[in-house]
């Protein structure tokens, strides 16, 4: 036999292996996409209309023709923009009153002179805020620390904890001027960092809630708590909420329309955000 | 030449398989079966809102005109029976309307919504915010503001609404169009023997009382043309269709054929068809249906 040459025979045995390799590649990879072990097809793919994108345009046509005060929605624009400031408190107070109407999951206006922003509707209320993400890795949710109604839970909820936002802070709410804090749900290690007031209490059919006071933290949505709320905690924690990553999910749907608006040589955007 | 059997066997140990992988990957490949889901009807009810938020019945986008509104749900509204689409009518679905003003409560609504017997698939229903043109007077000024509204469109699905645009593609176009009809909870005599009912079956009138409309009729209008017998309706002028009814099992294939009016026309011989068909000029639809 010459040093360096592959016999006939194994090359054969070569190409028997990389057969029998290959194929159990392939049917496992067939099977794998027949058949959806995650709920969900490998090879599926949908596209869904969503109808939320052209909402924030006829929100915009309407605002713009809508009048607080003595001026029209647009004028008070024009003059922020130009001045630098909102001159008048009656917008906040105009814009909530046409804009609650709706029943949005969320809105939000803003009116901005370049990248600066002189006025924000964004007002987080629980059921109705955008859920923002913080942390490091994005693994929180900034949860506004107004909400005084969990504060006997912590800042952040019974079974969350609040987590160190990182380089990704939550953003001071320009309307309120409160503070967020980023907050993760764990119920594993919320009764080791002792914060709040209140134990973990299951709820729900399936116990997939957690009793908690008085109401639902955005990043929540509540469910039938089966009767097993109503004596939780000496009854300081009757509502049940279930943390889902679907609702969350659909809860940041939303889409911006932005209008340019110019004044003598002055330029500035409204930008209407729906989810 | 001496042959050589080891080395015949180990040409066939490396051939075979790699047929076999040929094989293999044509199985896995050819077992993959591809679905397109259209969902029209989604896009559709996206469409027909964007073009109803556009169209005369606005001021300026999305802002309706109270006073056009009042007109236009008077004129093309269900209480008179019109069924009506105006402005943004699409042909394959129809669409219903409803603006109500958020303050007030008030609504407005037209449109066109199938009987149950003629709907396929729930409506897609879309709401858009949108807002209702003010116009006031205070001491010393003449202001313009908007009322916050929904508007809610409903896309509807029926076999009237295929069928009628059917023959409007059949017009349009001067060639036969075919569509697969399913199962309409109609029934209508079968010609025998023996004579018995149909299971399914479809019709088609333009009915005396209403001539700018297209109507799928009860199989007992032929001897009592009632209104009441007439089980759906959809505003579609200005097109000749030929009375039609016929019944079928489970499915069927309609054709739709633009002759001169007048053109005796054989179903049976679908051959034929295309060569009666009225390139140019006045045209009625004659229906076809042949059982699948």
């Amino acid at each position: 036999m010459i040093k360096g040459i592959i016999t006939p025979m194994a090359v054969t045995m070569i190409v028997l292996v990389v057969f029998v390799m290959v194929s159990i590649a392939v049917i496992f990879l067939s099977l794998y996409a027949r058949f959806s072990f995650s709920g969900v097809s490998p090879v599926a793919y949908t596209i869904d209309f969503v109808d939320i994108t052209n909402k924030p345009y006829s929100v915009a046509e309407v605002l713009t023709n809508y009048r607080i005060g003595d001026r029209q929605f647009l004028e008070h624009s024009l003059e922020s923009t130009v001045m630098g400031k909102l001159t008048t408190s009656e917008v906040k107070g105009g814009l909530v009153e046409l804009l609650d109407t709706y029943n949005f999951r969320f809105y939000s206006v803003e009116i901005k002179k370049g990248e600066e922003i002189i006025y924000s509707s964004d007002i987080n209320r629980p059921g109705r805020s955008r859920i923002q993400r913080c942390g490091n890795g994005f693994e929180g949710l900034c949860v506004l620390e107004f909400m005084s109604s969990l504060k006997p839970a912590g800042p952040c909820g019974v079974g969350f904890i609040e987590i160190d936002p990182g380089d990704n802070d939550c953003p001071i709410d320009l309307a309120i001027s409160s503070d967020s804090a980023c907050c993760l749900f764990s119920p594993e290690r919320y009764p080791d960092e002792g914060v709040g007031n209140f134990e973990i209490v299951r709820c729900g059919a399936s116990f997939n809630g957690i009793c908690n006071p008085l109401a639902c933290q955005p990043t929540t949505v509540r469910i039938n708590d089966d009767d097993l709320c109503r004596d939780a905690n000496s009854g300081g924690t009757t509502i049940c909420c279930q943390f889902l990553e679907e609702s969350l999910e659909e809860s940041v749907i939303s889409a911006t329309a932005t209008i340019p608006i110019f004044y003598k040589g002055e330029s500035g955007t409204i930008e209407v955000t729906v989810g | 030449m001496e042959l050589d059997i080891m080395r015949i066997m180990m040409f066939l140990v490396r051939t075979i398989p790699a047929i076999l992988f040929v094989f293999l990957i044509a199985i896995v490949m050819f077992s993959f079966s591809v679905e397109i889901e259209e969902k029209d009807v989604d896009r559709l009810s996206i469409e027909t809102a964007e073009g109803l938020l556009s169209s005369p019945l606005v001021t300026s986008r999305a802002v309706f005109s109270e006073s056009i509104l009042e007109e236009s749900s008077t004129r093309y509204g269900a209480d008179n029976g019109a069924n009506f689409e105006p402005y943004a009518r699409p042909c394959k679905s129809a669409y219903y309307v409803k603006v109500s003003d958020l303050s007030s409560r008030k609504t407005w609504e037209f449109g066109y919504r199938p009987s149950g017997i003629t709907e396929i698939d729930e409506p897609s229903v879309i709401a858009y915010p949108a807002g209702i043109f003010v116009s006031g007077l205070r001491p010393g000024e003449f202001y313009n503001t908007v009322k916050p509204a929904l508007m809610v469109v409903e896309i509807h699905d029926s076999w009237l609404t295929r069928a009628t645009c059917l023959a409007e593609k059949a017009l349009a176009t001067r060639e036969v169009e075919e569509m697969i009809l399913g199962c309409i909870d109609l029934r209508f005599l079968m010609t025998g023997p023996p004579i018995e009912l149909s299971d399914c079956g479809f019709s088609i009138v333009r009915p005396a009382s209403r001539t700018d409309h297209l109507c799928i009729f009860d199989r007992n209008y032929g001897t009592n043309p009632s209104d009441d017998l007439l089980l759906d309706c959809r505003y579609v002028p200005e097109i000749a269709v030929r009375q039609f009814s016929k019944g079928y099992d489970n499915e069927a294939k309609l054709r739709a054929v633009p002759v001169i009016p007048g053109t005796l026309v054989d179903c049976e011989n679908i051959e034929a068809l295309e060569s009666l068909v009225a390139k140019t000029g006045l045209a009625e639809i004659v229906f076809c249906l042949e059982g699948l």
